[in-house]
């Protein structure tokens, strides 16, 4: 049943796709579209030892002894 | 360390010049240099410079970068001053390294990071795999992240006294192109930790049960002191965790403005439900500047073994602890609102794809502790100057 709903999530994501023409993708590839942190790795440190989540950065991040 | 990280950028630079001079118009150097400080009110300080590279040719297909972080922290929280400790000093190293090759519609990264103090050392790989489909509408990735901790205690060699974590979990992502002007990325996380994570330092307060129920969120040092129990044993936290997020994020450019809404939730075996929303706006003013506030709201419950005042069974003179205890507020229910603002300036102009920009970023953090002993809220302000440099 799980497995289903995941199959129907992300083929309903992927029906949401659409075409673009090389031509047309400066606003997709302009610098604030792309980049995957806004903040700084200091501010993402600082995010990572105060809040008591992780994940959702596509990037590996070290563990510390900071709290 | 810092000659390591030193060694590893002049590669990278060497590298990236060689290149350079074989074909000087497919490489893309990014060289940023940042400083940041972080101030709160529960009197810790952390001042971090940084500096990091990163080479890339689109045409040859290949991307490589390194980061090197230090942070300076001076604390005299109330915890510390609980414990009857003096301010206490500590520099932490970071570095980073990573490299990529991408052939037709695939794409490997790998990337390897080691983070050091004296008494804490941890080190974390990570490995993706991408595919973007033909019409290049969406990119799939798969990655897996293996980190390896080791907590000591300061002065005390790590074979004598260490605790060990492992961690690892996938990463499985797509990112979606909705249409010319916008796309959504959603992502999901699994990390598994097993080992000791409780933290030699931290000595958790006892009380009588009568004693818990006087007790209010945010009491004081000193009733703190007037309730508690002789004991005060060290923490212990449950051997292993497995953790789940779930990320979502939206981005739109129209005209000169960029939206970006980002909702994460999060929950984890230890009982911890959090949900993290994040919002900004970036607007561009004119050739040179570019405003962008950002507005971030995180809530959490605590984890199930949480308590503000852990209660011990007395009998006669037999003492029981509760097995599991903990003072990291973190692992308490919490709130934190962080408002802020980034203002760059690119010296070349916003459409140019070469040049210098410079981005002050000044935030201001609340936090309110819904459950915890000595503070119910902390105010933090946070401000971040950066170079950034094309070429």
């Amino acid at each position: 049943m799980r497995s289903v709903a995941c199959i129907s999530f992300v083929a309903l994501a992927l029906s949401a796709c659409s075409h673009v023409a090389p031509y047309e993708r400066e606003r997709l590839a302009h610098r604030t579209m792309v980049e995957t942190q806004y903040v700084g790795p200091a501010e993402g440190h600082v995010r990572a030892v105060q809040e008591g989540a992780m994940g959702g950065s596509l990037e590996a991040v070290n563990g510390c002894g900071c709290n | 360390m810092q000659l390591k990280a030193l060694a590893v950028a002049a590669f990278v630079l060497c590298a990236a010049s060689a290149r350079a001079q074989e074909d000087p118009s497919h490489l893309v150097l990014d060289v940023r240099a940042e400083l940041t400080t972080y101030v709160d009110s529960d009197h810790v300080t952390v001042v971090t410079p940084s500096a990091s590279i990163a080479a890339r040719d689109d045409s040859a297909g290949w991307n490589a970068g390194a980061r090197y972080l230090v942070d300076a922290v001076s604390a005299a929280s109330v915890d510390i001053v609980a414990s009857a400790s003096r301010r206490w000093s500590e520099v932490r190293h970071e570095v980073a390294a990573n490299g990529g090759l991408t052939r037709d519609a695939y794409k490997l990264n790998a990337s390897l990071g080691g983070s050091f103090e004296p008494d804490y050392v941890s080190v974390t790989g990570n490995l993706q795999g991408g595919w973007t489909d033909p019409a290049d509408r969406f990119t799939l990735a798969l990655g897996y992240t293996l980190g390896h901790d080791t907590a000591g205690r300061t002065g005390t060699p790590f074979g004598v006294f260490e605790r060990l974590l492992w961690k690892h979990g996938p990463t499985l992502a797509a990112s979606i192109v909705l249409d010319a002007a916008s796309l959504v990325l959603v992502s999901t996380d699994v990390a598994f930790e097993s080992g000791d994570q409780s933290k030699p330092y931290r000595y958790v307060p006892m009380f009588d049960a009568r004693a818990a129920r006087r007790l209010e969120n945010g009491a004081s040092l000193e009733e703190v002191n007037d309730l508690r129990r002789a004991e005060a044993p060290l923490e212990r936290l449950p051997m292993s965790r497995t953790r789940y997020a779930f990320t979502a994020r939206y981005m739109r450019r129209d005209g000169a403005g960029t939206l970006r809404a980002e909702e994460r939730v999060y929950v984890d075996t230890w009982g911890l439900f959090a949900s993290s929303t994040d919002v900004r706006y970036a607007i561009g003013l004119g050739r040179y500047f570019e405003l962008a506030p950002s507005l971030r709201l995180h809530a959490q419950t605590g984890a199930s073994f949480w308590k503000r005042a852990y209660v011990v069974q007395a009998n006669g003179t037999d003492v029981e602890l509760p097995s599991i205890r903990t003072g990291d507020r973190e692992l308490g229910p919490l709130w934190t609102v962080t408002a802020g603002a980034d203002l760059r300036v690119d010296f070349a102009g916003v459409t140019t794809a070469n040049g210098n920009a410079l981005v002050l970023r000044a935030a201001g953090m609340r936090t309110a502790y819904l459950d915890a002993l000595y503070i119910e809220s902390r105010l933090a302000l946070l401000a971040t100057l950066s170079w950034i440099g094309t070429f």
